[in-house]
């Protein structure tokens, strides 16, 4: 049963390998990294030992801090993103206030950003040109002083533009020509007309915005942790092209600032403490998904499409190693394994 | 509530003062039992030769090559905390002229802010002694003391050094008639601009260290009268300030400056009576840190009681209690906060003869939302052949939440238990005369309701979740080798290993940043007005994640001082530390200077006044 199941599990990665292979021509990317799933890892605040894992799910290995094996220097303090676009990974390096630009099928490193970025979070990229979000740097009350989108050339990593959001500027979407960001420390969503490079709608969710995924309507959806104590989670809706709100779901509890999606099956999954929920495109009531007693909490979510595989984070108190599970969609855990310190985000290279 | 407390323990002390009785005392007397003959069986070592210690201006970069403490640096200059056996940094205190000074929020004290010029006498305490000294102290304690002398002195000297650092001392001691002042002030500045390893950049370039300068300034000034023939007054204060640039790690980008204010006043006063000793203190101590401009202010009121029964037969006795008001303006909490804690305890020491001795303490404390639980201490020594005397000592310790556990906004939980924790301690001495003197210390307990910050839902919340048990042997041996040569060596070996923890993976793991092999040692040699000392210092490696994982190596450090006395009362000083250029650090990427030297010149003035 074991053997039939991995003799179907290696036929249809083959054929995902054929078909990308076969298809996808500029599909030109080689090395050790070239297919797999990144973890990115935060790693200690102030203890510059955030890193970036890899794992292959085919034979189920993990590779720990990719960018200090290939390059032999350390990535930086608080790891909070990377972006994939071309052959190349751009890491978002928190508190070291810099990008690591690396070849994403080897790691090796092309370049450090670290010109005109406060508090960098995420990347999306679109046309030759990156698009960062900044919180910007905290003021004497802890206040943030003007956070940001810092735009840049992908071909010399030069400045282009720098567009002013409201407090906390965090996860973006690309659909179209409008970028999404949403302000973490407010109960916004900022929407960018990429062609003027200008804010044309300042969007009303619900508190502390957090990740954006788009459904296969083209329906934009971000998760709002709610505020603190508050119990006021949300799913906000947002059709792309009026920039309003069309559907606004409240979880009755704070939940995780990280959702994925999964379009098979049309349905979000997103987590409160130790528990998964899924909610189904279309209805209002989420179900329990996975309830992972032996977690301490769930650090990050993501779902590789490709694969069909959900994976799951725990940060385990950022006291050492994180772990990670993998699931089947049914629910059923595959693997679980070792990750750096913090693992907090899932990138899924076919 | 509380006022009407101190003005009874006023009204107490002095209503019990105005009674008068004869006895002959010396010009300057410190009456009360010290409080470490009350804890028979512990380990105590006193320095009241700071130089002892070395030569270096921060006490915590003394004790660390001096004893078997574990002090976690953040940098040169940077926040230093104590770690006795194995502890957390708040499991230590910090005791200044009798009262712990840990900050209120964190709960712990940063030995960086506290130069060795401000202070005359060290001492160490090894091991719990919540019974005796109160909460924190589980892993052991460190007491500063200011101590009057006959002499009349007057000190000035100045110093300069690798990396940008100029430090200047003036001190005076007077003694006139019943009165007796010593003023103590220090300066000193740092550029820390040293070279270090950048092993976040591409083939580890040696850059120099850009935001880890400093400055800083502190004023001690104690004054000791003798009212009558039995009653003493005694006044401390205290100011120290540090402005600093907070040493970012390695490939962190941070440019953070802090600053900190300590100021504290303490009075005291001393009654000697044919039947009883008291003593009564009251204090006011302020704590202030300004982080980016964000101010925290940390106020706290002390006042404390003690009657002491001295020796009749063959018991000596003292009950106490002690009041503070402790209050805190932070901005992450949800309004000003201000707690009255309170505490009760009861010492004995009991002589049996001139060969063996014992001593029980009782302690309840009373903390706001808190149920300590009632503290005992039982010890004992025993002199068990010619030069040899054994102490033991077992004891129950607690630790109440420190304030940013409960009013952290967000993630502050109201509802924490204190950390409770069962300790035992042997230790064997041998002493035949200076050519040999050794003693071992083996050590043992478990600290249960351990707190610790995890996240839940990315927002950080303390929670009593750890069970630890630790243990250890401390051992030390020193010779005169001759009267000119003595070599003094300490070892220890720390096991704290997690019982009950969050994840199986942490599980019978050794806490990070505690070392488990750590060996001291001083050469120290003088020949005529020259003084050479040399401390090798070895540290094994260390952990610093939680399911030991990832480590900081074994490192191995020399420092060397020359001096030369001269009789004029010149002193000259040529320091040199990390002589061995090692590469090493004591928090995970936080850079530390290779060699430094430090050369300083100092003039003594001195008048006996008798």
């Amino acid at each position: 049963m074991k053997l039939k199941n991995y003799f179907l599990k290696l036929v249809i990665i083959s054929l995902a390998f054929l078909s990308l292979a076969c298809g996808d021509d500029e599909k030109l990317v080689k090395g050790q990294y070239a297919s797999g799933i990144f973890i990115v890892n935060e790693g200690n605040f102030g203890s510059g030992n955030g890193s970036v894992s890899h794992y292959n799910p085919s034979d189920k290995t993990v590779i720990e801090d990719v960018f200090k094996a290939e390059n032999d220097f350390a990535l930086g303090d608080v790891v909070q993103s990377l972006h994939i676009d071309g052959d190349k990974a751009f890491i978002v390096v928190n508190n070291s206030k810099k990008i690591e630009v690396v070849n994403y099928g080897d790691f090796s490193s092309i370049a450090t950003i670290s010109e005109n970025l406060a508090n960098p979070r995420y990347m999306v990229s679109k046309d030759g040109k990156g698009y960062i979000s900044n919180w910007g740097n905290f003021d004497s009350n802890f206040a943030l002083d003007q956070s940001y989108v810092e735009v840049i050339d992908l071909k010399d990593f030069k400045e282009v533009k720098k567009i002013n959001t409201q407090d906390g500027s965090e996860n973006m979407i690309i659909k179209g020509n409008t970028l999404f960001v949403s302000n973490s420390f407010t109960n916004t969503v900022s929407a960018i007309d990429l062609v003027s490079g200008s804010i044309s709608k300042t969007i009303t969710v619900g508190n502390s915005p957090g990740v954006l995924i788009e459904d296969k309507t083209g329906m934009v959806w971000v998760v709002c942790a709610g505020s603190f104590g508050g119990n006021d989670g949300r799913l906000v809706s947002i059709d792309a092209q009026k920039l309003e709100v069309t559907q606004s779901i409240d979880l009755t509890k704070n939940v995780g600032s990280k959702i994925t999606y999964n379009s098979s099956a049309n349905e979000i999954y997103y987590y409160g403490g130790k528990v998964v929920y899924a909610l189904k495109m279309g209805t209002t009531s989420p179900k329990v998904f996975l309830d992972i007693s032996d977690f301490s909490g769930i650090y990050g979510i993501g779902f590789d499409e490709s694969r069909n595989a959900i994976y799951v984070s725990d940060a385990v108190g950022f006291a050492g190693k994180g772990t990670v599970h993998q699931y089947e969609t049914s629910g059923q855990l595959i693997h679980q394994f070792k990750v750096g310190v913090g693992p907090s985000g899932f990138v899924f290279i076919p | 509530v509380r006022l009407v407390f101190f003005i009874c323990l006023l009204a107490i002390c002095f209503g019990v003062s105005a009674q008068t009785d004869t006895l002959i005392l010396d010009n300057v007397v410190v009456t009360a039992t010290p409080w470490h003959n009350y804890a028979l069986g512990l380990k105590v070592e006193k320095f009241t030769d700071i130089g002892a210690l070395g030569t270096s201006q921060n006490i915590g970069a003394a004790l660390f090559t001096s004893s078997p403490i574990y002090i976690k640096s953040y940098g040169a200059g940077q926040i230093s905390t104590i770690g006795f056996r194995g502890t957390s940094a708040s499991q230590n205190a910090l005791f200044w002229n009798g009262i712990n000074v840990n900050g209120t929020s964190l709960g712990l004290s940063d030995l960086s802010l506290t130069p060795l010029a401000l202070v005359d006498e060290v001492a160490l305490q090894y091991g719990a002694a919540s019974s005796l000294l109160g909460s924190d102290v589980v892993g052991g304690s460190i007491h500063l003391n200011s101590a009057p002398t006959n002499e009349n002195r007057f000190t000035i000297g100045v110093g300069a050094g690798s990396y940008g650092a100029y430090n200047s001392t003036v001190s005076g001691k007077v003694n006139i008639g019943k009165l007796n002042l010593s003023t103590k002030f220090i300066r000193q500045t740092a550029e820390n601009n040293f070279s270090y390893k950048n092993t976040s950049k591409a083939g580890h370039p040696l850059e120099n260290m850009e935001h880890a300068g400093f400055s800083q300034v502190g004023i001690a000034q104690d004054a000791w009268l003798q009212l009558n023939e039995r009653n003493q007054l005694s006044l401390h204060l205290w100011y120290s300030f540090m402005d600093r640039d907070v040493q970012p790690a390695i490939g962190t980008a941070n440019t953070d400056t802090q600053q900190d204010a300590n100021k504290r006043i303490l009075l005291t006063h001393e009654l000697n009576g044919r039947d009883y000793i008291t003593t009564f203190k009251l204090a006011y101590l302020q704590d202030r840190i300004d982080f980016n401009g964000d101010l925290s202010i940390m106020p706290r009121w002390y006042a404390s009681f003690e009657v002491e029964i001295p020796q009749k037969g063959f018991i000596k006795h003292k009950i106490g209690a002690n009041a503070q008001l402790l209050q805190a303006k932070i901005d992450a909490y949800n309004g000003d906060i201000s707690e009255q804690r309170m505490d009760v305890y009861y010492a004995g020491s009991m002589s049996f003869s001139a060969k063996a001795a014992a001593s029980l303490t009782l302690r309840q404390s009373f903390v706001e939302g808190f149920e300590p639980p009632i503290t005992p201490s039982l010890g004992g020594q025993i002199k068990i052949a010619n030069y040899w005397i054994a102490k033991a000592n077992i004891s129950r310790s607690y630790r109440v939440a420190t304030l940013n556990d409960r009013y952290w906004r967000p993630g502050g939980n109201p509802d924490l238990q204190p950390e409770s924790g069962y300790h035992g301690e042997t230790t064997w001495m041998y002493s035949k005369s200076k050519k040999l003197t050794a003693e071992a210390t083996l050590f043992g307990g478990k600290v249960s309701e351990w707190i610790l910050w995890t996240p839940e839902n990315n927002i950080w919340t303390p929670k009593n979740i750890d069970e630890v048990f630790m243990y250890g042997v401390e051992a030390q041996v020193g010779s005169d080798i001759t009267t000119n040569l003595k070599i003094q060596m300490n070892y220890a070996y720390n096991r704290s290993v997690r019982n009950n923890t969050i994840s199986d993976d942490f599980e019978g793991k050794q806490l990070p940043y505690t070392p488990i092999h750590q060996l001291k040692s001083a050469i120290k040699y003088h020949r005529g007005v020259l003084h050479i000392a040399v401390r090798p210092t070895l540290v094994g490696a260390r952990f610093t994640s939680a399911d030991n994982s990832t480590q900081l190596p074994t490192f191995f450090i020399l420092a060397a001082s020359v001096q030369a006395n001269l009789n004029t009362g010149w002193l000259l000083s040529l320091n040199a530390e990390n002589l061995t250029n090692s590469n090493y650090q004591l928090v995970e990427n936080r850079a530390m200077p290779r060699s430094i030297f430090n050369f300083s010149i100092q003039k003594t003035f001195i008048k006996n006044s008798k």
